[in-house]
């Protein structure tokens, strides 16, 4: 079962990948703050995919990003983003997706990347 | 000693001169008082002289001597009245010749002296041969007596009446002509009355009676103070006279053959001459050949441009100067005609015009200066005012940049806020979806959730594209390209509409790097607007061409138009007229092409149409 965490300061969204992703037969993992998910990336190496949210307070996703490259962490990333401006496609990130998400698009591509992982 | 031939011969010559003194005064003032008194007074010593020129010769028989006698009497009687008001009027005591008691009293005695002396010769007792001819005796009569007295106050009240004028006068010429007549008539008083009244009544009969050669002396004095002290001239002459010495101005008279007569001080001064050394010459001496731009280097110039009535007016001449110095003159000539219509002669005057030359060379100067820093004004207004219309436009621009970014801002806030509810919202609504496939009224009302969260999704980029709006991918196209690509899309639907689309493409369009499907979103939405504006129908024009450095797109419709105050607003995110619609079209136009480097602007005029113009620069900012 492919281990995925989900990253997003907002409560109620990650309650819903989480709800959706399970019943898709995935390990979802939640965390609202960047530094814990930080911490969770760089201690845990069974992570298949991060679903990481860009805008959020103290550690962005543009922060986490950068310190998984930095690190040398190649677990792939999918960002949720409200728009896909030139800040946005700067990112070093694998894959995006716009806010509201489409699930079926959502559960498309976390397919995708994690056969990719394996 | 031959008084045989020198006394008559003195007393004829005194005669003559008497005679032409009174002539002489009597011209240089006919009219005047004091010349007609003044000739008078010499008429009557002529008249005296004559008598005294026969008695005074020992070959005059004594018949022809008393009558000679009794002329020279007339004179002698006569001369002090005469002399008296001559003097009176001289030293101008009004009242006294006003008066016709003052003119009684010497003129009077006079008259009755005269026909006592004629009728009964009450002066003379008797005349007696000496060695220069005949000699009379006064009579020892109260008549003589009279007369001495008469004439003797006559003689004293004139001494003294000059006296007091020449002590008074404050004119120096007054002052020189009485103190002249004073010493004149002092001196004549005194040797006349010796010689003729004293020395005889004293039997002392040593000498001729020479009281009228003695006169000879006074008629000098007034010789003299006539012609250095301008006694007897007319005033006004002399008045031209001080006038002239003193006029700045050069003044010459010219013989009407050119010749100088006379020339003022004045001129004298200004060209470095003596009266004497101009006086007989060619008026041409002081016309310089040079420099004259009338014309008039000569004195046949002057006399060629004498009008009809024989003037010149001012006429610019240039003078030379006995050193060879040039002046500038303004020159005027004027002729002097005589009773005949005749010219006498030409005056001439002329101004020394240098400092007004120099002035107006200073003023054709500064003006000139005056007329390049005009230019150079009017150059750098002009400028400025450019310079003043471009900051506004910079300014209005800044703002309105300033007013988008601002919005922007808060646009690209609020969509990134509202992005996570509608997230919530539309994938609880897929969730519920997912859980319930057979439910088809719960799917029904999901669906509905789910597309009005997709709206509100596209409602959220469109904003967050006006904030940003970003060039997206550029590459080198042809707007003429892009243009006929949307108006393909959207023709058939212009067409049920009864919109025409008029096509004036310039072929010389050069590749702009661009995001072809922004421009294609920029085109689209300024053609959907421009249909919108003629519900009726109508046309739309759309021009193509290089302007500068530009490439200019005209989208000209016929359409109701815009009101004025709407115009200000077109760019502002939200503002629409239409009913449907969010009001960001002409927002995101503005920016994206803001974001290439270019320009959105309207002009319109309710009822007159519309005109969207779109300037892309030839060069991007890449």
């Amino acid at each position: 079962m492919a281990k995925i965490l989900v990253v997003d300061d907002e409560l109620e969204i990650l309650s819903l990948l989480e709800t959706f992703l399970k019943a898709k037969g995935f390990d979802a993992v939640t965390t609202d703050s960047g530094e814990k998910a930080l911490e969770m990336i760089t201690q845990d190496e069974s992570l298949d995919l991060i679903i990481l949210d860009v805008r959020m307070p103290r550690v962005s996703g543009a922060d986490i990003l950068n310190a998984m490259k930095e690190k040398g962490i190649k677990t792939p990333v999918i960002i949720l983003t409200g728009s896909l401006g030139e800040e946005t496609k700067r990112l070093v990130a694998n894959d995006y997706l716009m806010k509201p998400v489409d699930l079926k698009e959502l559960y498309n591509k976390v397919n995708e990347w994690v056969k990719k992982g394996t | 000693m031959n008084f045989m031939v020198i006394l008559p011969f003195l007393y004829f010559f005194a005669f003559l001169i008497y005679l032409y003194m009174a002539g002489y005064v009597i011209s240089r003032n006919p009219r005047a008082l004091l010349n007609q008194t003044c000739a008078a007074t010499f008429i009557s010593f002529a008249v005296w002289s004559f008598g005294m020129i026969f008695t005074q010769d020992v070959r005059t028989p004594w018949s022809l001597a008393e009558t000679m006698y009794r002329i020279a009497a007339v004179g002698w009687i006569s001369f002090s009245a005469f002399c008296l008001w001559f003097t009176v009027i001289f030293v101008e005591k009004r009242r006294l010749l006003k008066s016709k008691i003052f003119y009684f009293l010497i003129f009077a005695p006079v008259v009755l002296f005269l026909y006592k002396e004629w009728t009964s010769s009450v002066f003379m007792e008797t005349y007696v041969m000496r060695y220069w001819g005949w000699s009379y005796v006064w009579g020892e009569t109260v008549w003589t007596l009279l007369f001495v007295i008469y004439y003797s106050l006559c003689m004293l009240f004139e001494l003294y009446i000059l006296f007091d004028f020449k002590r008074k006068a404050k004119d120096s010429f007054k002052q020189k002509q009485a103190g002249i007549l004073f010493n004149a008539t002092l001196f004549t008083f005194v040797a006349a009355s010796l010689t003729d009244v004293v020395l005889p009544w004293l039997g002392i009969y040593v000498i001729p009676n020479i009281g009228v050669l003695c006169v000879l002396v006074w008629a000098t004095g007034m010789l003299y103070a006539s012609h250095k002290y301008k006694l007897l001239i007319t005033r006004a002459a002399i008045v031209a006279d001080k006038v002239l010495s003193t006029i700045t101005d050069s003044v010459i008279l010219l013989l009407p053959g050119g010749d100088i007569v006379n020339v003022n001080k004045a001129t004298c001064r200004l060209l470095g001459y003596r009266e004497a050394e101009l006086a007989g010459k060619r008026f041409d001496i002081v016309l310089s050949k040079e420099h004259s731009g009338s014309g008039v280097i000569g004195f046949p110039d002057v006399a060629s441009r004498l009008d009809e009535n024989g003037n010149l007016p001012n006429t610019e001449v240039t003078f030379a100067g006995k050193s060879g110095a040039k002046v500038p003159m303004l020159f005027s000539a004027s002729s002097i005609y005589n009773r005949a219509g005749e010219i006498e002669g030409i005056v001439v005057v002329a101004k020394d015009i240098s400092e007004i030359k120099k002035t107006e060379l200073e003023m054709e100067r500064l003006n000139k200066r005056l007329i390049a820093d005009e230019t150079s004004i009017l150059r750098i207004l002009k400028d400025l005012k450019k310079a003043h219309e471009d900051l506004q436009n910079s300014q209005e621009q800044l703002v309105e940049s300033a007013k988008l970014a601002s919005v922007g801002r808060l646009a690209s806030d609020v969509a990134h806020e509202v992005n996570n509810p509608l997230m919530i919202i539309s994938g609880r609504a897929q969730l519920s979806m997912m859980a319930n496939p057979d439910d088809t009224a719960l799917q029904s009302n999901l669906k509905i959730i789910q597309d009005q969260c997709e709206r509100a999704k596209d409602i959220i980029q469109r904003l967050l594209m006006f904030a940003s709006p970003g060039r997206g991918e550029l590459k080198d196209v042809n707007v003429n390209d892009i243009i006929e690509f949307v108006i393909k899309i959207i023709e058939p639907h212009f067409s049920i509409k009864n919109i025409t689309i008029t096509r004036n493409y310039s072929k010389n369009l050069p590749s702009l790097k661009l995001d072809e499907k922004q421009m294609q979103d920029v085109f689209m939405n300024i053609l959907k607007n421009a249909a919108e504006a003629m519900p009726g129908g109508g046309t739309i024009t759309i021009t193509t061409l290089v302007e500068g450095s530009d490439v200019r797109i005209d989208f000209t419709d016929t359409g109701v138009g815009i009101e004025a105050e709407n115009l200000k607003k077109i760019f502002d995110p939200f503002f629409s007229t239409k009913e449907h619609g969010t009001g960001l079209g002409l927002s995101i136009c503005y920016g994206i092409l803001k974001a290439h480097g270019g320009r959105l602007k309207y002009s319109s005029a309710p009822k007159k149409g519309t005109t969207a113009t779109v300037l892309l620069p030839v060069k991007s900012d890449d």
